[in-house]
């Protein structure tokens, strides 16, 4: 809270939800301490919230006996209440804190591979509204999705070695503003993988076969399309100066 | 120029009081043409305390009405991979002051946005520009994938001024010639911004039309000034669209409705395999740079093609070496937007809302989470929205058929026009 124009949303969540714990946008005339400097109701709310999640664990698999294994965070899902906030607030009348909007995720869980076109739904709806996605992950290893998020945005992406230096990280990169962020010793590895990974074997590949009506990617020619189901007529390939296409080139 | 031959005339009699009866009348019914649907007094609505205030739902529900014709067309095969030619109007018409400052720096303008909009919506196609004046058409600029040096050629300044007619011909001519030798796996399109009211051609304009349908090429005009038949005559046969645009913001609509993938009809495109690459990004330390591309600029910042090595400045494109198309796969994933699409919410109404209740019961961590007056609050923004059917209903409220969760209006519109995922639903809703 460097500064009262400042305002700040918390959003937590588990499997298959997420939820507010704290919203400080300064519009209430009577904000308590709590609202502005919520430290203390943060931590009971949190714990309050953990504790409701193992309950309904204990309780749900009762319910859910026939049910598939759990997917993961649904990071997409929290991307966008994130980001429905955010448009929000930018569109307000009067009062629209100066810089640029930024969501810092700290992620605790992998990637989860069907989340692939919603997270990327949103990330370049961040890219459109000038809003800088930054990620934090304690996970085992790295999330390409924030680090896609990250490069595309212009934002920051850290995997601290232990759950003890999360606390330098916070302190040393997301306390200011994205401005001075410039001014800061900030080094950033460069593993950006923008390969794409085919639909079939989800083998990363560097040259791939693209249907055209459905735009999935595979890895080799095949007589029929198995996403969008259209039969193909022939192979194109990138010849130089755009010539026709000759089956089977 | 009505106005301007009403002036001389006033001139001419130089007496008030000779303004004869059928003047006024036509003022008057200009004048109600132009204010008729202007009568902001009837959304002021009373509450129950007496006070005032503006009911928005009526013009809420007419915008969501055009989002919802987008959103139902999502079992349509559509054109992904498209190759647009956009034609500019600089024929004397385009220089009426009907739209400020004049027709012309209007259309550039909106031009330069439909631009913009159009790579964003179809990273992985291409457009070209040609100006018709004079009785000719020039083209401006080659079919590229990149959206600055486009833009930077709109410039009024630079284009010079309108002169002459527009020959509608030429530019059909000159876009078959263009569009012919493309893969056949490409969208083919011709965009005209017509604002002139007749076309001067060398021959027969529909034997220019003839032959774009047969090279499977789909011409859409945009008209500024008045419907013309030559026009719907041609966009008819070839399978695009004809609108004439009322006002600035209507032109507005219709230039960037043509920015998302028009429906692809079986004869124009077949679907093929195309052979893409993804190329891996250098690092950008200044003292890596190499010489990348046609133009061999020292770059530090590069792609590699994975096939012949060559470094390209910036994707997407076509490798200068071998021609192997050259993407990432965040450009990909751009399009897939077009091909799953939110279905879209409905009003909300009290059986819905008890029908909600019964499903949303399974998620108690995703309720109540911000204190509000009316009891619901937008899942998306969290803000306060009144219940359904309740008096002095400010704004529309509305939920997902999916997961049954409540959204504001503009959380709708948000989410369809540039977000794409519900929030409600990436929880796992059913």
């Amino acid at each position: 809270m460097l500064n009262s124009h400042n305002r700040l949303a918390i959003f937590a969540g588990q499997q298959e939800m997420c939820h507010l714990v704290h919203l400080g946008l300064g519009e209430d005339a009577n904000s308590s301490a709590d609202s502005v400097f919520p430290a203390g109701s943060l931590h009971a709310r949190l714990s309050e919230l953990v504790a409701r999640c193992k309950q309904a664990a204990v309780t749900a698999p009762a319910a859910d006996a026939g049910a598939a294994a759990p997917s993961g965070f649904a990071l997409s899902g929290g991307l966008s209440r994130a980001l429905c906030l955010l448009h929000r607030l930018q569109h307000q009348r009067g009062g629209r804190p100066r810089g640029r909007p930024r969501v810092l995720c700290v992620l605790g869980s992998i990637d989860a591979p069907m989340q692939y076109i919603p997270v990327m739904n949103a990330i370049f709806s961040a890219q459109r509204a000038e809003v800088v996605l930054d990620a934090v992950v304690l996970a085992s290893e790295d999330s390409s999705f924030l680090q896609q998020a990250a490069h595309l945005t212009g934002g920051l992406y850290f995997r601290p070695a232990g759950a003890a230096a999360l606390l330098g990280v916070l302190l040393n990169y997301f306390v200011c503003d994205t401005a001075t962020r410039q001014q800061l010793d900030v080094t950033q590895e460069l593993g950006v993988d923008f390969r794409a990974s085919c639909f079939c074997h989800k083998f990363v590949i560097e040259t791939g076969y693209v249907c055209s009506v459905c735009l999935s990617i595979f890895c080799q020619p095949s007589r029929a399309c198995s996403t969008c189901g259209t039969a193909f007529t022939g192979v194109a390939g990138g010849t130089g100066g755009g010539s026709s296409a000759r089956g089977g080139s | 120029m009505s106005a301007v031959d009403r002036a001389d005339d006033l001139e001419l009699d130089g007496d008030d009081d000779d303004i004869d009866e059928h003047e006024l009348r036509r003022q008057e019914e200009a004048y109600q043409r132009q204010y008729e649907n202007e009568q902001t007094w009837d959304q002021l609505q009373e509450d129950e305390f007496g006070n005032l205030f503006v009911d928005k739902t009526a013009e809420q529900r007419a915008r969501r009405k055009r989002l919802l014709s987008a959103a139902q067309s999502a079992r349509i095969r559509k054109g992904m991979i498209r190759y647009l030619l956009l034609v500019v109007d600089m024929s004397r018409a385009a220089s009426a002051q009907d739209l400020r400052p004049n027709r012309l720096a209007c259309i550039l303008g909106l031009c330069r946005s439909f631009i913009r909009e159009f790579f964003d919506q179809n990273p992985l196609s291409q457009l070209g520009i040609a100006i018709m004046r004079n009785g000719l058409v020039e083209k401006l600029t080659d079919l590229s994938g990149s959206p600055e040096a486009q833009v930077a050629k709109l410039d009024a300044g630079k284009l010079g001024s309108p002169a002459g007619d527009a020959s509608l011909q030429n530019a059909l001519d000159l876009s078959v010639s263009l569009l012919r030798s493309l893969p056949p796996y490409g969208h083919r399109e011709l965009l005209v911004v017509f604002s002139a009211l007749a076309t001067c051609d060398p021959g027969n304009v529909l034997d220019s039309a003839k032959a774009c349908k047969a090279n499977n090429i789909r011409v859409s005009v945009v008209g500024v000034a008045a419907e013309v038949y030559v026009c719907r005559r041609i966009t008819e046969e070839t399978g695009g669209t004809y609108g004439v645009a009322l006002n600035e913001t209507h032109l507005e609509q219709l230039l960037l409705a043509h920015s998302s993938p028009p429906p692809a009809t079986s004869a124009q495109a077949k679907a093929e395999l195309v052979r893409m690459g993804f190329p891996q990004r250098s690092t950008e330390e200044a003292s890596s740079a190499v010489f990348v591309g046609l133009e061999a600029r020292l770059l530090s910042g590069n792609y590699t093609c994975p096939r012949c090595k060559a470094r390209v400045p910036e994707l997407p494109c076509e490798c200068h070496i071998c021609g192997l198309t050259l993407i990432s796969s965040p450009h990909l994933a751009r399009s897939y937007h077009h091909l799953f699409p939110v279905p879209p919410y409905h009003e909300d109404s009290k059986e819905r809302a008890e029908e909600a209740a019964g499903v949303l019961i399974r998620q108690p961590a995703m309720r109540d989470e911000v204190p509000t007056s009316t009891g619901s609050y937008c899942f998306g923004c969290l803000r306060e929205v009144s219940q359904p059917g309740a008096a002095g209903q400010l704004h529309l409220t509305l939920r997902c058929g999916r997961c049954k969760q409540v959204f504001c209006f503009e959380c709708d519109a948000y989410v369809h026009e540039q977000l794409h995922n519900c929030p409600g639903c990436e929880f796992g809703g059913t």
